[in-house]
This record gives C-alpha cells, structure tokens and sequence, in this order.
C-alpha cells in the first residue's frame, strides 16, 4: 500500500471560516457606524442650526424692544414736559421778523462764539444751566441708556443741553436735517460709533420736538449708550467659543463682546451676500476672516425695528460658535459608538472561532481518518455526526472502506492459492530441469552441425524480410488511394442527392407559376361571368345562390395557387461559407460523362487563390448545373465548354463559362432573362430567370456576352468574404 | 364621364371588364395587345385610367409600362396578373390585382384612384 501522505494545507478550513466571518462582521460594523456617523451629524447639525437660530431671532426681538422703548422714552418724556417746548419756542422766537440769510449770520456768529467760550463763560452756562437743561441733566442721569441729550430751535441753534456740545449751530448736521425734514419731522438713526464726548460706544438717535398742535418747533438729539443697549448681545454665550454679535449689512461686526473684531469684516462681501441670503439662516463658514480663519458655525437673524426701516439700516444678529466645538458632541458620540462596537467586536471573537472550530472539527476529524487508513489502519473508526453534508460524505467514505476491505481479502486469498500453484510448479520445473539437462548433453553433440545449418537459413531469411517490407509499403499506398476514392464516391453521392432534390423543387416552382397563370385565366373568367350575372336583376334566389357559389369557390381555387406559389418560390436557404472551385467541380463531375458521351468536353480553368463565398451552396449548384446545360444544348454537335474561376478582388469572385456552341442572337439577348422567354421546343423559359434571381438574392450579378456562330460566355460576379 | 382603357389578350376578360365597367359608369376602350395599347396612348388619347394585364404574348405588361414612361404618360395604372411575385411588387403600378379579381373591390379602388388623391408617380 502507498505511504505517501498528503502535505498538510496550508489554509485550515478553520481559519478561512474564522476570517470569512470576521471580515463580514468588520465590514457590516464599519459600514454601520459610518452610515450612523453621516446620518446622526447631519441631524445634530440641523438641531443646533435651529436652535442657534432661534436664539438669534430672540436676542434680535430683545434689541428691537429696548431701542424702540428708548425711542419713545424720549419722545414721552418730551411731550409730558412742556417746559422743554417753551424753552425751545422762546429760542426760537427771537428769530421772529428776520430773514434767513440775516439767521444763518447770527447762527455762525454764535457758533464761532460757542467754539472759543471755556466751560463756565456766561455763553455756556446760559444754555447748560437753564431749567431746561437742568431737567435735561436729570433725564440723563435717572435713564440708563442716554449718555447725553440736547435741544434745538427749529432753526437748529442749541437750546439746551446736558453737556457743553461741540457746535452751537446744529442746523447744517446730517441728524437735524433728517429729524427736522423740512418742517414734517421724522425719527432718525445714525450708525454705531464711539463717542468721543460721551467717552461710549454709542448710538446717535434724533427726534423732532412738537408742540401741542402737533407742529415741529425744535429737534432734540439723545446718544444711547450700547454697552448698556446690547447688554443681552455682551452677555450671551454658548459653551466656551459661542456668542452674539451685531452685523451690519456690509458684513462688519458693529457690536461684540468684546473689542477685538469690532468693525472688521466676518468674510468679504460676496460670502456674506451668500450667507444671510441662506434660507435656512444658518451656515458653516470656512475659513472666515475673524476668529483665526477657524471655521464658524453661525446662526443669524434680522432685528426687525420700524426705525431702523426707516433709516435704512439693516441689522443683523449672529449668534457664532467655532464649528469644532459646535460638533464636539457628534465627535464624541461617534467615539462612544465606536467604542461598543470595538468592545462588542472583542466580545463576538471568541464566538467567531468557536464557530470556525464547530465547522472545521468534523472535516478534520475525517482527515486524520483518512490519514490513518492510507497508512493501513482498515478499521479506523469515524464518528461524525454533524447531521449535514459532512456527515454524509463520512458515511458515503465508510462504505467506500468496507468495499476496500472485502476486495483486500479477496487478494490475500488469491495471493494464497497462487503461492500454493507456485510452489507446485516449481516443483513440477525442478524435475523437469533435469529431464532437459539430459536432452541438452545429447543435443550438444549435434548443435555444430545446428549451427552451420542456421546460418545458411539466416541469410536467405534476410532476403524474404526485404520483400515482405516492400510488398507492405505497396500495399498500404494501395490502402491510401481507396480509402481516398471510397470519400470521393461519397462526396459525388452527396452532391447528387443534393442536386436531384434542388431540381425537383425548381421544376415544382415552374409547374406552379405556369399554372398560376394558364388556370388564372379562366377562372376569371367564369368568376367575373358569375359577377357580371349577379349584377343582372335575377328574380330566383337559388340561381343567385348558384351564382355566388361559383365566384366564391373561384376565389377559393385562386387562393390555393396563391398558396402553392409561395411555397415554391426560390428564396435563399441555409447560407454558409462555399469553396467555389470544390462547388464547381463537383457538378461538373456528375455531368462530365454524360457531356463525353455528346462529344462535349468541359475544361477547368480554376486560380488557386480564391476566398470563401458566404452562399447557399445547393442554390449554387442549380445555377451552375443549369447553365452547364444550356451551354451543351447550344453546342448539338459538341465542342468545348471553359470554365474559369478568378478573384479579381478580394472580396468579389468571378465564374466564367464559356461554350463553343451557336451564340445568341443579338436582339434576344435582352430577354433571355425574362421569364418564359424561350428559344426552345420544350422549355419553359424559366430557367436562366430562377438563375437570374438565385444569383441577384446572393447579392451578386449574371452578364451574357455572345458572338452569334462563335459562342455564349456568361460571367457570374459574386461578393466574397463576411460582406455577402 | 371617366375613360379606362383596358388592355388584356383574352377577349372573355375583355368582355367582362367593359360590361361590369360601362354598367358602373365609365367610357371604356379595349385593347388586345400590348401593342395596341400603346399606340393608343401613343396617339394622345385622352385616358383617365388603364387596366391592364401582365402577361401578354410580345410587348407584355412591363413593356407596356416602359413604353408608357418613355412616352411621359402618367395616367394610373390597374396591373392584372395571374400570380403576384417580388417582380410584380417591383413594377411602378398603382394597385395590382391577382386573376380572378372581385370587381366590386377593385371598382373601389379605381374610383379611389380617379378621385386624384393619389402620390404621383414619377
């Protein structure tokens, strides 16, 4: 018995197991929790978008409140003391009678006085320290916000003021004539700035003074302190980065907590035109021009404040947080998960190989049976019982073992009689060596002679071995040369099958197509007889019913011809690749001894090189067979038939076939292809058609050329290779 | 009142098709062979309409339409023939009919043909 022994596979089957499913489990676990990741940050994103946005929107609502209450602070305060209004009226009325031009001097008098006069000139007290004033100084220190707040007449010199103001004439500034508006009044809104003589950041608002009719008599304008306006904007924080600030509609930061962006832009104009035009308000800002180019996570809204509308000032509030700290927690989250699922993976490992050992034991279990009965160990037990496919494959390997073990006995008890045969054998040869020693003692004696006689035998021996090989080479050729004819007879067989039956379809398809037309005829005849008589004023039902019979049965007659006529028409069949030269020859076998017989000799003249024919090779053959004898019934005294085959092109060939018969006269060579055009007692003129129409289907041309007296050659061009 | 010329060999089928015809309501001309029908047209006959049949002994019906286009007649043409073939279908006719013919349908298809809504041939 072989003791080879298998090499140990290098892949356990545990291990391909163990890693299948490993890999699965990996693939399953990361694509989850990418899904996750991509999923839930997406949401997170759109929760704290919202709710950024809402905080805004709050802190938006806040400014537009405390601006408007400030606002008509001052104007209630204004209207509830009439004490402002006479001040500003007795101001006013000291211009009462001149002209404008003699105004504008006093009021640029005044103010180059104002501008030299100190702080306690009579000047300056006179207008800081009147009533009005005084009360104007009390509204400023009980209010929060107003950090200054003066009064003009309606010609615009100062009336009062709670602190010593730059100019005296007012008139000429951007804030009176906007709050004044020419007598109809309106409340103005400057920008944010910093106050130099309120030492704030500040806001400039502007109001027109009415009396009790409702006349513009003066404008008195009031500096909000922002620091106390925006305290919510100062105040609001999210987390460690995140806080509010107030953008103008050119991008600039205009209010923020603290002073280090104030007045720089978030990002250049075209990102922020983007940005606040954003439908949902929030957006991550990259590389943005505040904050270290860190990406921002912003939220904004407008504050919608109806003097602000008025002055044509937009206001927005953003509410910015750095985007890493913004999705810190979607960080975290995907860590956490990817820490289950790192634990979970640790946990499902030990189960992994557990399984892979589950399905690898069985199958090593047989291996190492196996193992053991190479080595001869017949009576090894297995015992698997998996319940599946393995299971089966240890059954199906015991009964291959118990059939291994009975043909195992069966050679030891062969083995045992033969040893038993040999040993009486060799018995049976010891006695016989003997009776051959004695023979041989005695043959020594005549073995000289023996030897002379055997060479003489030898050499004539020699001879009659040289011949035999000769006579075995000539016999074997002679194999060869039948062997070869017996495959042409089969060949010829073949082909002549093949032609009988194309030209019993032929002769079919002329029988019917002649009495398509002879029978046709008639019945239109007796159909159009019988409709001629129906169109008659016939009085007898039955005559009329005669009648329709008879139409009706001629049409029936003309169906079943028009039937038959589509069953024999020629159309190409089974179309495959045709050695031309082999098509050729072979009819040309069939009809050469008949042709022999009429003193016709058929010469072939065929190139070697000719390309495949993609044609209806039975097709071929009626055509080529047809004209072979047309070309013999030319010639009634015999003569000579060429056929030439070229290609004079690669994908075109060419078959000549040239006779030395009586030609065609030139006016019906025209119409030797039109059917029943016949020269011939019994033809039926329908053979060079059909011809005509298998060689055009093949997609090739039929040319006649004759010399009346001399001859007829017709030349057939076919398309060569895959075009055809 | 419309004139057909019928062009056919067999003098029965003649006879049919100028009766059925001339009792529908048209002027019928005859003509027995191919020739005839040519020289008719020839002559600058005024016709609105030829029936005509394919096989005929000499000048035959595809003759007779080769004449036709050489002498620029384009009247329509009815082609009878006893069996429809591909060389038929290739023929430059107006409607073609395979012998015996129901001349009911086929009187629909001449009026169809007169009516003038018709491609014209070329």
């Amino acid at each position: 018995m072989s003791k080879m022994r298998m090499a140990k596979p290098k892949t356990g089957i545990r291990r391909k197991v163990t890693s299948f499913i490993f890999l699965a489990t990996s693939l399953i676990m990361l694509v989850g929790l990418s899904l996750g990741f991509f999923y839930g940050s997406g949401l997170v994103r759109d929760i704290i978008g919202k709710g950024n946005v809402k905080a805004a929107e709050n802190i938006a609502i806040s400014i537009d409140m405390l601006l408007e209450r400030q606002i008509q602070n001052i104007r209630i305060y204004f209207a509830e003391n009439p004490l402002h209004r006479d001040a500003i009226l007795e101001s006013g009325a000291l211009y009462k009678g001149r002209t404008a031009a003699e105004i504008k001097e006093h009021m640029l008098e005044m103010d180059n006085k104002w501008a030299a006069a100190g702080a306690d000139s009579p000047l300056v007290s006179e207008h800081l320290d009147n009533k009005s004033a005084e009360q104007l100084s009390y509204f400023v220190s009980t209010g929060t916000a107003i950090s200054e707040i003066f009064t003009t007449d309606r010609f615009g010199g100062l009336v009062a003021a709670s602190g010593k103001t730059e100019d005296f004439y007012q008139a000429d500034e951007e804030w009176w004539q906007k709050a004044y508006n020419g007598g109809k009044g309106a409340t103005y809104m400057g920008s944010v700035g910093y106050d130099e003589s309120a030492a704030v950041k500040a806001v400039t608002v502007a109001l027109p003074v009415k009396d009790e009719k409702d006349r513009v008599i003066g404008v008195c304008k009031a500096v909000l302190n922002i620091d106390v306006l925006f305290v919510i904007i100062r105040d609001f924080t999210i987390g460690r980065t995140g806080h509010a600030c107030l953008v103008d509609d050119s991008g600039r930061v205009i209010y923020h907590s603290g002073d280090e962006y104030l007045n720089e832009k978030i990002c250049s104009y075209e990102d922020f035109k983007k940005l606040v035009n954003d439908p949902e308000n929030w957006e991550i800002l990259r590389r943005p021009l505040v904050h270290e180019r860190k990406d921002l996570f912003l939220a904004f809204a407008a504050v919608e404040s109806p003097v602000l509308r008025e002055n044509g000032v937009t206001w927005r509030i953003f509410v910015v947080q750095r985007s890493d700290e913004t999705f810190a927690p979607i960080r975290d989250l995907f860590k956490v998960m990817a820490l289950i699922m790192a634990v979970l993976f640790l946990v499902a490992l030990p189960i992994i190989f557990f399984l892979g050992e589950a399905f690898a034991r069985p199958i090593r279990e047989l291996y190492k049976a196996t193992e053991r009965i190479s080595e001869g160990e017949l009576d090894c037990p297995i015992n698997i019982r998996t319940g599946d496919e393995i299971e089966q494959l240890a059954v199906s390997f015991k009964k291959m073992i118990a059939i291994i073990k009975t043909r195992e006995n069966d050679l030891k008890e062969l083995a045992g009689s033969l040893e038993k045969k040999v040993k009486e054998k060799t018995r049976d040869l010891g006695r016989a060596q003997e009776a051959t020693l004695h023979i041989l003692e005695d043959l020594q004696v005549s073995k000289e002679e023996l030897e002379k006689k055997t060479e003489k035998l030898n050499a004539s021996l020699e001879e009659s071995e040289r011949s035999r090989e000769a006579m075995v080479s000539m016999l074997s050729d002679n194999n060869q040369i039948r062997e070869e004819l017996e495959k042409k007879l089969e060949e010829l067989k073949k082909a002549q099958v093949m032609l009988a039956e194309s030209e019993k379809l032929a002769l079919v398809g002329k029988l019917v197509s002649d009495m398509a037309h002879e029978v046709n005829n008639p019945l239109m005849v007796v159909a159009g007889r019988a409709q001629l008589a129906l169109m008659e004023d016939i009085k007898s039902e039955p005559v009329k019913e005669d009648l329709r019979i008879i139409n009706d049965q001629c049409m029936r007659a003309k169906d079943i011809i028009q039937r038959l006529l589509t069953f024999s028409k020629p159309s190409k069949g089974e179309v495959k690749e045709v050695d031309v030269n082999r098509t050729i020859n072979l009819v040309i076998q069939l009809i050469k001894h008949q042709y022999q017989l009429a003193d016709i000799k058929v010469i072939e003249r065929f190139s070697k090189k000719m390309p495949a024919v993609e044609a209806d090779a039975k097709q071929l053959q009626e055509v080529l067979m047809n004209l072979l004898k047309n070309s013999a019934e030319a010639m009634p005294e015999g003569g000579t038939i060429t056929v030439r085959t070229s290609a004079p092109s690669a994908d075109k060939v060419e078959i000549d076939i040239e006779d030395t018969g009586e030609g065609i006269p030139e006016e019906n060579l025209a119409k030797i292809f039109d059917p029943f055009f016949t020269t011939k007692k019994t033809g039926t003129g329908l053979g060079l058609p059909v011809c005509h129409g298998i060689i055009r289907e093949h997609g090739g041309k039929m040319e006649y050329t004759s010399v009346p007296g001399k001859g007829t050659k017709v030349t057939i061009t076919l398309p060569a290779g895959k075009e055809a | 009142m419309p004139d057909i010329l019928i062009v056919d060999d067999e003098h029965e089928i003649l006879y049919i098709l100028e009766r059925f015809l001339k009792k529908s309501g048209f002027n019928v001309i005859t003509a027995d062979s191919g020739e005839k029908a040519v020289k008719i047209m020839s002559r600058g006959k005024n016709v609105d309409l030829i029936i005509l049949d394919h096989r005929m002994p000499k000048l035959d019906g595809a003759g007779v339409l080769d004449a036709l286009k050489t002498l620029k007649v384009k009247t329509p043409v009815v082609l009878l023939t006893g069996s429809i073939s591909k060389d038929t279908k290739k023929l430059d006719v107006d409607a073609f009919f395979m012998k015996p013919v129901d001349l009911h349908v086929m009187l629909d298809k001449i009026r169809e043909l007169l009516s003038g809504e018709r491609p014209e041939r070329v």
